[in-house]
């Protein structure tokens, strides 16, 4: 069983919480709880209600949206793409092996959020500069290259 | 009753209203009578001295002198104050008056042209100057009650005006009425001298205000006015139908005219006969205006009413055209008299209904009076072509009326449709001024538009506009759409068409309003609840078999109304109910509970008991426990206070919690004092309650938050801390006390040096997951104590200042940062600046390290030491930090410190203690272990 304090270690290094300030780390990390799953497991399924987000702490976890997959590998988050909806999941996650994680329960984090402000303006602080560079990524239009030889 | 208040309740006047209006009424009175005497005699000489054939011409120079004469008065009005205007106009009419009276002895003939243009300019002046008087001396609640008053002494004026005409015509002989006209113009000079010495508005508008311009508002260009006029279809057809009415009246007064004149030869009997004749067209036009306008408006609505007047001239012509003679020519003449000031002018007034005000302010002046003219000098051609060049009769005259009369129907036909169509869509856009006295709801037209939008119409806000306007309406032809807005989507509108039928008290609907009882709304379900027992013969049987029922919107429904009621059985039973719902945990308890939360903003509130509202608050789920809070705002108990603070610590709960304690303002700052102190309310609770207290604000409030100052939890501490500097940023001038404000901020400061010179301390380099720790923890340290002292510092100097400094230290510029450093040097009382000057000019670390030993004999020497002193802080991050460390970096020499920590009150000290331990290879002792395990799980 990891203690708080190691939970907040595994925890900070989280991008999402790369600017949260390391005491609201050790509230979160008091919500969390580890989970295991062996391979193939499946974690949540498309449709289920939203009860969870997941830190991988050990292992990797495949997502699959239709005909997409992404793999979750340690330090990274997710179910969290579903979080801020009322409905259901709309992706499948399995365990790719043996796997632990930290879960944070949905309705505690958003106790929790209301409760410190700050731990909010760092998640928008991430999302924002998170959006603000895949919007710059979306408009880059690749520089024709002229330096070739000329006929 | 006495005679005044008899008076008062039945013509509407109020007390200090008795004089001016006396004084109005004489003056229209008199105003009107001695022009009806006028107008008999400029007649009767006319037609006698000239002949009829002569009108066709008068009647076109009247129309442009009366026009150039209106244009001239409009351009002196604007210079001249409204006083000396109204003085100089009667004066001058008096002595036009006796000169004419004078000349009449030469016989000229050209005298009675003048005479009879002179008579139809003073006729348009005087009458346009006594209403501008009389906007001047009622204001507009008063000009609403009090104008049809006063309207009432023109038509007495008319009607005596027509019989002193008759009689005194063949006594002292028609050129003498003008002494008699002249003797009544001259005492309206004196009434009208009276008036405006007796009204300020009046005198004092004579320099800036002027007779034209009441309002003072610019004049509007008449271009754009002509344009507008062109491009309104409602506007067009208003000029069409009064310039059209004016020719067909101007032709059938020709042949009244000049029938009344073969059948009076003499004119002093001419002269008899035009006066009876006005006094009985005075009286039919009062009868009319009193007992048929509003029924013909309200029953056939505005299309008949517009084509009364045609009618009537039509079967009028239709007489003359069959059997000429005086017989005939008086019913024509009577029925336009009749007709044309009541019911059809009060049809054009309604046309203009639909049209914007600005749109109505700015067209109306122009279109009234240039249809009028226009339509004059028009109909006088026609006359002068009729019977020059085609030679027709008097009776053949009618075939030509009867010709325009068959252009005037359609018109009046088409208006009422455009009226339609612009009432629809004035409606849409709200534009309409249902408050107009002119306005009818019940005219049949009116009734079918509002029906159908009631019905069809998919914005809310446009029926809440109709049927707030129906408040003052008779509402039976509404009934059915009212009926069927009791299912509609909108709560507010059903609310609205309910209380609607409601105050008709009509038994009939207690069918209809039962449907209302399962209404989603509570207030709706308890206004249908009312209305139904108060038609019902056993009202309380009725209570008692609704609270009975398993229907918790109903029931609780009937819960409030016995809580509401009389007697105290009753009560009894309503409180007997809600001590049962408030604890019902059944499987519809909640919804129960909902609803009985709900009720409680409908039961008086000295019906309501705390005992039955402290569950509701206390409720887990978050609606009952909102509705409760919100309910117990209104209450303001002070028992409630500290339940209401409960609610601040949970999350949907929290926003009308804080609203309630806000709305009892300032007298529970002392319960909110209890609670923010109070070590044994969670923490959650009291880090909400400085945000509050700064809200409500005030002295009592600061010295609240001042004695917070202290706390050990730092984040309340910060919220305190905030919450202080928000009432003195509203507040620059509040003084607080500088020794609580000194105490903690060299607390701060200490915390500062503590942060930074662990920060610079050697063992923080070392590697290891606990440094690391260490190190992002104390650089957040290091930033939350620089700005609480800040936070600290703008309690005691002005605050503006501080946090520009702050803005500028906290920015990565260098300039600007030597800016805020230099002004803060200069800011800082002397007794602070050793303290803070080494941090704010961020001096080298050696530098201040020095600084602390010296001030506050901050001094570790290894890194066992460090660990030890930060076990031993109350602060149980820093606490856990350290102690993973020893674990991490195997200090044994901290064992002892580490077994203490296995105790402390805070299970994440604990957990890391047992940590630390363990990788100390010391066994924690089973009961911590145990404690440890089942806190993880």
């Amino acid at each position: 069983m990891l203690t708080t304090i190691e939970k907040v270690l595994l925890l900070q290094g989280v991008k999402m919480f790369l600017h949260t300030e390391i005491e609201h780390l050790v509230n979160i990390a008091a919500l969390a709880r580890e989970v295991r799953f062996e391979k193939g497991d499946l974690i949540f399924t498309e449709g289920d209600r939203i009860d969870a987000v997941y830190i991988m702490v050990e292992g990797t976890v495949s997502l699959r949206i239709d005909s997409h997959e992404i793999v979750i590998k340690e330090k990274e988050a997710f179910g969290w793409g579903d979080l801020y909806e009322n409905g259901l999941r709309k992706m499948t996650a399995t365990a790719c092996g043996p796997t632990m994680a930290l879960a944070i329960g949905r309705e505690e984090f958003f106790d929790l959020l209301s409760d410190h402000f700050d731990i909010v303006r760092s998640m928008l602080h991430y999302f924002t500069t998170l959006s603000v560079h895949l919007d710059y990524m979306a408009r880059v239009t690749p520089v024709p290259d002229n330096t070739g030889p000329s006929t | 009753m006495d005679i005044r208040h008899l008076i008062e309740r039945s013509l509407d006047i109020r007390g200090g209203e008795y004089r001016k209006t006396g004084l109005m009424f004489a003056y229209i009175f008199l105003l009107i009578l001695s022009y009806v005497i006028i107008k008999a005699v400029r007649d009767s000489l006319f037609l006698v001295k000239l002949g009829p054939e002569q009108l066709p011409y008068v009647y076109m120079l009247v129309a442009v002198i009366v026009g150039i004469v209106a244009w001239g008065h409009a351009k002196l009005s604007a210079r001249v104050g409204l006083s000396v205007l109204l003085q100089g106009t009667l004066l001058l009419v008096v002595s036009n008056l006796l000169i004419f009276w004078w000349l009449f002895q030469s016989g000229w003939p050209w005298l009675f042209y003048v005479l009879y243009i002179w008579a139809g300019v003073i006729g348009l002046l005087t009458l346009s100057q006594y209403w501008l008087l009389a906007n001047c001396v009622f204001n507009t609640r008063e000009a609403k009650r009090l104008f049809g008053l006063v309207g009432a002494g023109a038509i007495l004026g008319g009607l005596v005006g027509g019989v002193i005409t008759a009689k005194v015509a063949l006594w002292i002989g028609t050129e003498s009425l003008l002494g008699i006209a002249a003797g009544g113009y001259l005492l309206c000079s004196g009434l009208a001298w009276i008036i405006s010495r007796s009204t300020e508005s009046v005198d004092g508008r004579s320099d800036s205000v002027t007779a034209s311009d009441p309002a003072g508002a610019p004049v509007p260009s008449s271009v754009p006015i002509l344009a507008t006029i062109r491009s309104t279809p409602q506007l067009l057809m208003i000029a069409g139908l009064i310039g059209i009415a004016e020719i067909v009246v101007l032709l059938v007064d020709y042949q009244f005219k000049v029938i009344a004149k073969e059948s009076f030869p003499s004119t002093d009997a001419l002269t008899g006969f035009m006066g009876i004749f006005s006094a009985l067209v005075s009286a039919t036009s009062f009868i009319s205006q009193v007992f048929f306008t509003g029924r013909i408006l309200s029953t056939l609505g505005l299309g008949m009413a517009l084509l009364c007047l045609p009618v009537g001239l039509l079967l009028g012509s239709l007489a003359i055209a069959v059997a000429p003679g005086l017989k005939s020519v008086v019913i024509a003449k009577l029925l336009e008299g009749t007709l044309r000031y009541s019911i059809n002018k009060s049809g054009l007034e309604l046309l203009y209904l639909p049209l914007p005000n600005a749109m109505k302010a700015a067209t109306k002046p122009l279109i009234d009076p240039t249809a009028e003219r226009v339509a004059g000098g028009v109909g006088g051609l026609l006359l002068l072509i009729a019977t020059g060049t085609l030679s027709l009769s008097t009776a053949q005259i009618s075939f030509l009326t009867i010709g325009l009369i068959g252009l005037w129907i359609p018109l009046a036909v088409a208006s009422r449709t455009q009226y339609v169509r612009s009432l629809r869509h004035a409606l849409e856009q709200r534009q309409l001024d249902l408050t107009s006295p002119i306005f009818n709801l019940s005219d049949p037209h009116t009734v079918t538009l509002l029906t159908q939008t009631l019905r069809d119409s998919k914005k809310d806000a446009l029926i809440l506009y109709i049927l707030k306007f129906l408040e003052q309406a008779n509402i039976r032809p509404y009934l059915q759409a009212l009926k069927a807005l009791l299912s509609h989507p909108s709560v507010t509108v059903r609310a609205a068409a309910l209380h609607l039928l409601i105050d008709t008290n009509d038994r009939a609907l207690v069918p209809v309003l039962n449907a209302s009882m399962n209404d989603a709304d509570m207030g709706i379900r308890a206004d249908a609840m009312r209305f139904i027992r108060l038609h019902s013969k056993e009202s309380d049987a009725c209570l008692d078999e609704w609270m009975a029922t398993d229907d918790p919107r109903i029931s609780t429904v009937a819960m409030v109304a016995a809580l509401n009621g009389s007697t105290s059985d009753l009560r009894a039973k309503g409180e007997q109910l809600f001590s049962v719902i408030v604890c019902d945990r059944g499987p519809h308890g909640r919804e129960r509970r909902r609803e009985a939360a709900k009720a409680l903003r409908w039961i008086r509130p000295d019906a309501i008991r705390s005992e039955v509202v402290i569950p509701l608050i206390q409720d887990d789920d978050d609606e009952v426990a909102n509705l409760a809070a919100k309910a117990a705002g209104l209450l303001q108990r002070r028992e409630l206070v500290p339940l209401l603070a409960s609610l601040l610590a949970r999350r949907n709960t929290r926003g009308e919690a804080k609203s309630a304690l806000l709305r009892y303002g300032d007298k529970i700052l002392g319960n909110m004092a209890d609670v923010l102190i109070d070590p044994q309310e969670p923490i959650a609770v009291r880090r909400r309650l400085p945000s509050i207290i700064a809200e409500i604000g005030g002295e009592v409030a600061s010295l609240i938050l001042l004695r917070n100052l202290h706390h050990e939890d730092r984040w309340l501490r910060y919220d305190v801390l905030r919450a202080l500097n928000k009432i003195r940023w509203v507040n620059s001038d509040l003084t607080l006390d500088p020794t609580r404000i000194d105490t903690q901020l060299r607390t701060e400061i200490r915390h500062q040096y503590e942060v930074l010179l662990l920060l610079w301390h050697p063992w923080i380099d070392d590697v290891g997951q606990g440094a690391e720790l260490f190190r992002r923890t104390l650089r957040e340290r290091q930033e939350f104590h620089f700005e609480m002292v800040f936070r600290l510092l703008a309690l005691r100097l002005p605050i503006r200042d501080v946090y520009d400094a702050y803005t500028g230290l906290i920015v990565d510029q260098p300039r600007l940062r030597a800016l805020a450093v230099e002004f803060m040097d200069n800011l800082l009382p002397p007794d602070l600046k050793p303290y803070l000057i080494p941090v704010i000019d961020q001096w080298p670390s050696d530098q201040i390290v020095e600084v602390g030993r010296r001030l506050f004999a901050l001094e570790w020497s290894s890194r066992e030491d460090v660990l030890s002193w930060l076990i031993r802080r109350p602060d149980p991050w820093l606490k856990a930090c350290a102690l993973f460390s020893a674990g991490e970096w195997n200090c044994t020499a901290l064992i002892s410190d580490v077994q203490k920590a296995t105790d402390d009150p805070d299970p994440l000290v604990r957990d890391a203690a047992v940590l630390a331990l363990k990788r100390l290879g010391v066994e924690a002792s089973p009961l911590v272990q145990q404690e440890t395990d089942a806190h993880h799980n």
